[in-house]
């Protein structure tokens, strides 16, 4: 795959300076951005926004004004038709020099918007939770094409409450330190990602993660070959952190089951 | 004609199941008897009926798909993988055909059997059509690159186009890739543009110069026309 250059100086905007949120409760829901803080990114007044929803091949954009004037288009035209039935829409945001052929001046790509039910605490997850049908399976991690993106953890559809599940003494003793291993393990050894410095990437968000766990506060290693170690590490820091054994023998000797 | 169903997990597990059976055994019959099954299939919430056709090709297959699954009351079923799964047992012959020898070849349970990632849908002979001719529904000549071609194959055109989403999305990029590659007399995408070696004006030098260019021009504002001048000289064979 070719490298991608930035020859441009494009300017990556932060996903928390452009929160969306999904509203409604039928099949087709609509949205609302809030754009206020692109001004503080110096991009020229006259330049234009757009905001974009998608989800595999539907598509749809929406002219939100210049940052100078922003124009948030009026709820009838905010719905988001082509998505009928899902909330795993994600966004991007656009500042374009229409002066310029279109250049593209600044971006935030792979927002997750805030659904109805979430909380503005869950909003800015590092690992969103989403539901889907997966067959027998009761979660799976999907990982993101766009490095502004981030990987969601999935839980069947058929779990009826899956914010319950994910924080349940059983599911965090048993699934998160395998969730966490791979996630590791897709940035340090399959995408061979080690660079800390992006503030938008979600490899660099999740290695920060990691590294702030370490009470030695270590950098991960630059060869894949490295990774496997420093992954443990983590692994296990995190399971002392949230006493998860502890947990889950509370649970198990209170109910017998690993609830 | 039949009524279409979904295949509930029972019915989706007993699909992968023949599917892996074929790999050992290529001339095991399809187990039609799971589409109707109460144990292995359900009755969906609106009654559609669906042909036993062959369709010949992406396109056709597609545009028959969205006529069914945009009726009043079916919002929402082309999310539903277990529609998909019955839809591909349903279609089997044309999906996976027999060879001379009688037996099949199966590939990969993607094709069948829709994965839960988002960027492979593409993958599924059925719903990778589907979602490509719904997208560009209001003209889908725009994507006949993309949507044409036998069920039972994934092109070149497909693999490079459909599985990146930044392009896959964007109408202008298809529509270009189109107006470059499709042979409008054939019918078919023109000869040596799929090249595998990154020659210069075919397919995979197309996807390396959008790549670059996605980081500096917002695509999404050009028409395919202006994106095909923006192209470099090399392709001018191709868009002549």
């Amino acid at each position: 795959m070719l490298r991608r250059f930035n020859y441009t100086g494009r300017k990556k905007i932060k996903q928390e300076d452009v929160p969306i949120q999904l509203i409604g409760k039928g099949p087709v829901l609509e949205f609302e951005a809030d754009l206020a803080s692109i001004t503080k990114y110096e991009v020229p007044a006259t330049a234009k926004l757009f905001v974009e929803a998608y989800e595999r091949a539907a598509y749809m954009r929406f002219d939100f004004g210049t940052v100078g004037s922003i124009s948030t288009p009026p709820r009838t035209e905010r719905l988001l038709t082509e998505f009928e039935g899902s909330d795993a829409i994600r966004f991007r945001v656009k500042v374009v020099d229409a002066g310029h052929e279109g250049q593209l001046l600044a971006e935030a790509d792979g927002i997750f918007p805030r659904t109805p039910d979430e909380t503005e605490k869950d909003r800015d997850s590092l690992l969103p939770v989403r539901s889907k049908n997966l067959g027998e399976e009761v979660w799976a991690i999907e990982f993101p094409e766009s490095s502004q993106d981030r990987p969601v953890l999935l839980v069947n559809v058929e779990v009826g409450n899956r914010t319950a599940l994910v924080r349940s003494p059983g599911f965090m003793a048993l699934a998160w330190p395998c969730i966490l291993r791979q996630i590791l393990k897709q940035i340090l050894v399959i995408d061979e990602h080690s660079d800390l410095d992006d503030d938008a990437d979600w490899h660099c968000l999740w290695l920060r993660f990691g590294r702030n766990l370490l009470p030695s506060n270590a950098n991960p290693p630059n060869k894949a070959e490295d990774a496997s170690d420093w992954i443990e590490d983590v692994v296990r820091v995190f399971c002392e952190k949230y006493k998860l054994m502890s947990h889950f023998k509370e649970v198990e000797e209170a109910y017998g089951v690993s609830a | 004609m039949a009524y279409l169903r979904k295949l509930n997990d029972h019915g989706v597990e007993r699909m992968k199941g023949f599917l892996a059976e074929l790999e050992v055994n290529p001339a095991t019959p399809v187990p039609i008897d799971i589409l109707s099954d109460l144990s292995t299939s359900e009755q969906l919430p609106v009654t559609l009926n669906v042909e036993d056709r062959r369709f010949g090709s992406r396109m056709t297959a597609a545009e028959y798909l969205y006529g069914i699954l945009s009726s009043p009351g079916a919002a929402g079923l082309d999310r539903d993988p277990g529609v998909w799964a019955w839809l591909s047992l349903f279609y089997f012959d044309e999906l996976c055909p027999k060879r001379k020898d009688g037996t099949r070849k199966v590939l990969e349970v993607a094709r069948f059997i829709a994965s839960s990632h988002a960027f492979r849908y593409y993958r599924h002979l059925l719903a990778g059509p589907y979602l490509l001719f719904k997208a560009f529904r209001e003209d889908p000549a725009k994507a006949k690159i993309v949507l044409t071609g036998p069920l039972d194959k994934i092109s070149d055109f497909v693999a490079q186009l459909a599985s990146r989403q930044d392009f896959v999305q964007n109408k202008a990029v298809i529509e270009a890739a189109t107006a470059l590659y499709f042979n409008e007399s054939t019918g078919k995408p023109k000869r040596g543009a799929a090249d595998t070696e990154h020659s210069p004006g075919t397919l995979r030098r197309f996807v390396d110069i959008i790549n670059q260019f996605e980081p500096t021009w917002d695509l999404y504002s050009m028409t395919a026309q202006q994106l095909v001048a923006k192209l470099p000289p090399e392709f001018s064979s191709y868009a002549s």
